[in-house]
């Protein structure tokens, strides 16, 4: 019970501690290699759909602004509340974006900028400090949406294209309103590049639809949970190193208890009455078990159990099963209650347990 | 039931039908429970021989049809002709007044001439010009399917696939069964056409009612409908099966334990026909066929998760 056996142990531990956790964790499976997926629902992929078909009509200006935000609220994918202020932007002055902001310091820098004391350069370093109060959470995504939509208009009305990267701040912080629970929705658009107020077009890759994944990510909880098992499972393999003479002297007397019970209950015979071929059966799949090193698995039936240990070196021992499966068979489902049945499983089994027993 | 034995030694060891035994097995079981058969296969595998070559040995009439969109239901069923000598209307009757019909194509037919035929199928009998006509017994209709075929096809609705006591998917044979059948075309083609009966009909009605007298525990009835309830749980499934379902894996696996020689059903019976008996009656969810996983994979599933009667 040295060496190798007390590192055997501790392997044993530590897996112990944590199959047990990372199984729970996985999503049942219910046959080795079946594809099971979570599947993106019908339901979902229509939804998800109608959010890019109404994406791509506004890009291509068959419909505007208040007709998309509308459209989007109808199918669900934008509150009520979102939709209406969204609305409200579009059609709102810049004084009345500047008041509804309630920033002095912003509001001063865009009245500059508009008489003409500020440049094209100069305005860019107004967005980037929207884009730090809208980092710090002091602006929530609509408001953000109106300052960048009237910063585009000041490109405009200065008569310099509208940049890129505004088109993309919009577009993004626009998806970012999107209420659809679909994480395909949100994938799909993240690879859209350009959308802003004046419609600048979508590429095609708008509607390239990613395949539905085979099987979920592992997600943040399950990764500390995880951890925490691992963690456990560590601590449990340098316990075990420490202690390993005391859990050695423990397992050889756990395992000296088990065998000496599995043996008095397989030399005791089976001779009183109330055993049947039932009971004398499973007893002999215990010792198939043992001799074959196959587990009967509850959805194996008994001939499908017994062709899996037609193997066995001992075929005396084997042709024994094959019988005591017949009566089991005869017995369990044949309706054959005669006490021959009986008495020849038991007499076959105490067979078994002898020649088992000089193995 | 030596019967069973007589045909499989005549057409799967006589080489006549090879490596068929289990379709053999699994027609002659629901020719036993008076249930009908569809059966999925290309074109070219034995599908029309099997089902003569059975009607042959089983002293039954056997008649065919081939399905198409213009085909109608009187075609199949019959009508009233006059009769100008006699000046009265004489019942001219369809090919379904048979034993053993084979329906080729099946979903070439028109939705109105298939509904005609699997009411047929379902009432064993039919009615013409208001006269009812019982078909004779035993009556077996063995319909195939082109799985490759989608154009100009009417497929059969759920409802009607539900009928069909089995499903069959026949597919081609191994290299050594194709040599082995290449080297004896000539054999086959006349041992079919001079096929003898190893029963009368008269005593396979008899063995008919003998499946029914055989025995099943209620631990298997149990088991039958954990199976058939799972197939509606299972997360690739829109629809299960039905308890039409049960019943069809309850005669099928009587039917399988009689074959096989025993007067009861172990579980080992019920797994045998349970995807034959399964797998027209389970719709799955588009998310999984897109991923091309089959409504037999999820019998297989289902049957490695539900426990088999224990002790």
């Amino acid at each position: 019970m040295k060496g190798g056996t007390v590192i055997g142990i501790m392997v044993a531990i530590a897996l112990l501690t944590t199959v047990p956790h990372i199984y729970s964790q996985e999503i049942m499976r219910h046959t080795p290699n079946f594809p099971y997926s979570e599947g993106i629902s019908i339901d979902d992929l229509m939804n998800n759909m109608g959010i890019l078909s109404i994406l791509n009509r506004l890009a291509n200006r068959s419909i505007d602004y208040s007709e998309a935000i509308e459209a989007l609220e109808r199918i669900g994918a934008l509150d009520r509340e979102t939709a209406h202020r969204l609305a409200a932007i579009y059609n709102a002055t810049d004084s009345e974006i500047l008041n509804m902001i309630g920033n002095e310091q912003l509001s001063e820098l865009i009245e500059r900028f508009k008489e003409g004391n500020l440049s094209i350069d100069e305005l860019k370093s107004i967005i980037q400090y929207i884009d730090h109060i809208y980092g710090l959470g002091v602006l929530d995504t609509i408001d953000y949406i109106a300052l960048l939509n009237m910063i585009s208009n000041l490109y405009s009305e200065r008569g310099v294209d509208i940049p890129i990267d505004i088109s993309s701040k919009v577009y993004r912080a626009f998806n970012k309103l999107l209420t659809t629970n679909n994480p395909l929705a949100r994938e799909t658009s993240q690879s859209v590049a350009n959308i802003s107020k004046a419609g600048v077009a979508i590429p095609s890759a708008f509607l390239n639809i990613p395949q539905v994944p085979l099987l979920p990510s592992t997600n943040i909880f399950i990764s500390l949970n995880a951890m925490v098992v691992i963690t456990i499972a560590i601590l449990s393999i340098v316990l075990a190193i420490v202690f390993r003479d005391r859990i050695a002297i423990l397992l050889n007397r756990l395992y000296r208890a088990i065998s000496g019970s599995v043996y008095k209950a397989s030399s005791r015979g089976l001779k009183g009455d109330k055993l049947d071929p039932i009971a004398v059966y499973w007893s002999a799949v215990r010792i198939m078990e043992r001799l074959s090193k196959i587990k009967r698995n509850w959805y194996t039936t008994h001939r499908e159990y017994l062709d899996m240990v037609n193997r066995i070196e001992d075929k005396m021992v084997y042709s024994m099963f094959v019988r005591l499966t017949q009566l089991y068979e005869l017995y369990r489902f044949g309706f054959r209650k005669d006490r021959s049945i009986v008495d020849e499983a038991i007499k076959v089994y105490n067979s078994m347990v002898e020649r088992y027993g000089g193995h | 039931m030596s019967f069973i034995k007589d045909v499989l030694r005549i057409l799967v060891d006589g080489g006549i039908l090879i490596e068929k035994e289990y379709e053999i097995r699994m027609i002659l079981a629901c020719l036993l429970v008076r249930g009908h058969a569809l059966i999925e296969g290309v074109p070219g595998v034995a599908k029309t021989y099997m089902a003569k070559s059975i009607a042959r040995l089983l002293d039954l009439n056997f008649r065919r049809i081939q399905m198409t969109p213009d085909l109608l239901p009187t075609d199949i069923i019959g009508f009233y002709v006059y009769d100008q000598k006699s000046g009265e209307f004489r019942l001219r009757k369809g090919p379904i007044f048979t034993n053993v019909l084979l329906v080729d194509e099946i979903n070439r037919a028109s939705p109105r001439t298939q509904s005609a035929l699997l009411e047929a199928m379902q009432e064993r009998q039919v009615t013409i010009e208001g006269v009812t006509y019982r078909l004779e017994e035993p009556f077996i209709v063995l319909a195939t399917q082109n799985p490759i075929e989608m154009e100009g096809v009417f497929p059969l609705p759920e409802a009607q696939v539900d009928r069909f006591l089995i499903k069959l998917v026949t597919g081609y044979v191994t290299h050594i069964g194709f040599v082995k059948m290449l080297k004896s075309v000539r054999e086959i083609e006349n041992a079919v056409e001079s096929l003898k009966p190893v029963i009368s009909r008269q005593q396979l009605l008899e063995e008919m009612a003998r499946v029914e007298d055989v025995k099943m525990d209620d631990s298997i009835l149990d088991y039958i409908a954990s199976i058939v309830e799972e197939t509606r749980r299972h997360p690739a499934v829109r629809l299960g099966g039905s308890p039409r379902a049960g019943i069809a894996i309850l005669k099928l696996s009587k039917a399988w334990a009689y074959i096989e020689g025993r007067y009861y059903v172990i579980p080992d019976d019920v797994k045998a026909v349970a995807k034959p008996a399964l797998i027209h009656r389970i719709i799955m969810k588009p998310e999984y066929e897109i991923q091309q996983i089959s409504s037999e994979r999820v019998v297989e599933d289902v049957l490695a998760k539900i426990k088999v009667p224990t002790p």
